[in-house]
């Protein structure tokens, strides 16, 4: 029983030292604000700010139910213009717990493929034509251009 | 392999309904801790292995889990409880019950037969989250650390209900060893 508890008790400090590391090491975004990271460059952007157009469209839930989408947006094909970026080959998008979808350069610069749209005050990532959620990242933070 | 009665194999429907009800029930919970740790999840499924471990270490079967495991996947794919993994559920459910097993034939001559309930577990939680990293999450570095150290803790805290309800358990299947452990 004490070595069961002090296997515990280690794994409980073990992962409280990794959370500190981890808390105080990542980026901190403020709710309605997204980082954009591109060749060693940050740039913060207010969602609210961007400008944005109609988005219409239909994506398919984790269990395959389709869900009509008709709200503003932003594109994502106009990511690499906020940053100024010419040539990349891959937009991440990240949400607040680390989760990340990826967009290679075709996908993000095709018109209508994918945006962000508000979601009860959080960002959210749609990309239509998928087959799944995967790509439906919600509480998006962060944007990487690769 | 042993045969199960139909006594064991009711307990073992039941566990595995109560792992997903409990799964279901901890979520909302486990996700202010995640939330604030900014890790998308690791909690919620190391409570719900507790209870496939239980039967498993109880009847002492080799398979046990792997069979629960199935059993829950299937269930989870009925009620459209397939989380963030979606259709590779199934996957997420039956490779825990693969390790469960493992880590309890490994430890089944161990002087203390709740070591391997840690042991389980711990490997269990860390199997599940390794698993949906690798099929949703794809977490790296200090991110991943985390979930994994996060998921291993609640492994081993889950198996400190679980050593007592196996000791219990094992009280009607008279496996003293497994009961004189737990009490000790």
């Amino acid at each position: 029983m004490k070595k069961r508890i002090a296997v515990i008790l280690s794994l409980i400090a073990v992962t409280a030292l990794l959370a500190f590391i981890y808390l105080f090491s990542r980026a901190s975004v403020k709710p309605g604000d997204l980082l954009i990271r591109c060749a060693g460059k940050e740039i913060t952007v207010t969602y609210a700010d961007l400008d944005k157009s109609h988005v219409s469209g239909t994506v398919k839930n984790k269990k395959g139910e389709v869900k009509t989408i008709d709200t503003e947006g932003f594109p994502v094909s106009s990511i690499p213009a906020l940053a100024n970026i010419g040539d990349f080959s891959e937009i991440s998008v990240y949400s607040d717990d680390e989760y990340s979808a990826s967009l290679t350069s075709e996908e993000a610069l095709s018109d209508g493929k994918a945006y962000l749209i508000d979601d009860d005050g959080k960002i959210r990532l749609i990309v239509f034509g998928d087959e799944d959620s995967k790509r439906d990242v919600k509480n998006v933070v962060r944007i990487e251009i690769k | 392999m042993k045969r199960i009665k139909l006594g064991q194999m009711i307990f073992m429907a039941l566990c595995c309904d109560c792992g997903l009800i409990a799964k279901k029930l901890i979520s909302p919970f486990a996700d202010l801790i995640t939330e604030s740790l900014h890790i998308p999840g690791g909690i919620a499924t190391g409570i719900s292995l507790m209870f496939i471990i239980v039967p498993a270490a109880s009847f002492r079967i080799f398979g046990c889990a792997t069979l629960m495991s199935v059993i829950q996947s299937v269930l989870a794919l009925s009620f459209g409880m397939v989380g963030s993994m979606g259709a590779l559920a199934p996957i997420g459910y039956i490779i825990p019950g693969i390790v469960i097993d493992l880590c309890l034939f490994l430890f089944r001559r161990s002087a203390s037969p709740s070591s391997g309930i840690l042991a389980a577990s711990i490997a269990a939680s860390v199997s599940a989250a390794l698993t949906a990293d690798i099929l949703v999450f794809r977490l790296y570095g200090i991110a991943l650390c985390v979930y994994i150290a996060v998921a291993a803790t609640t492994g081993a805290v889950c198996s400190l209900p679980a050593s007592v309800l196996a000791g219990r358990i094992s009280s009607y299947i008279s496996d003293r060893t497994l009961k004189e452990d737990v009490l000790s």
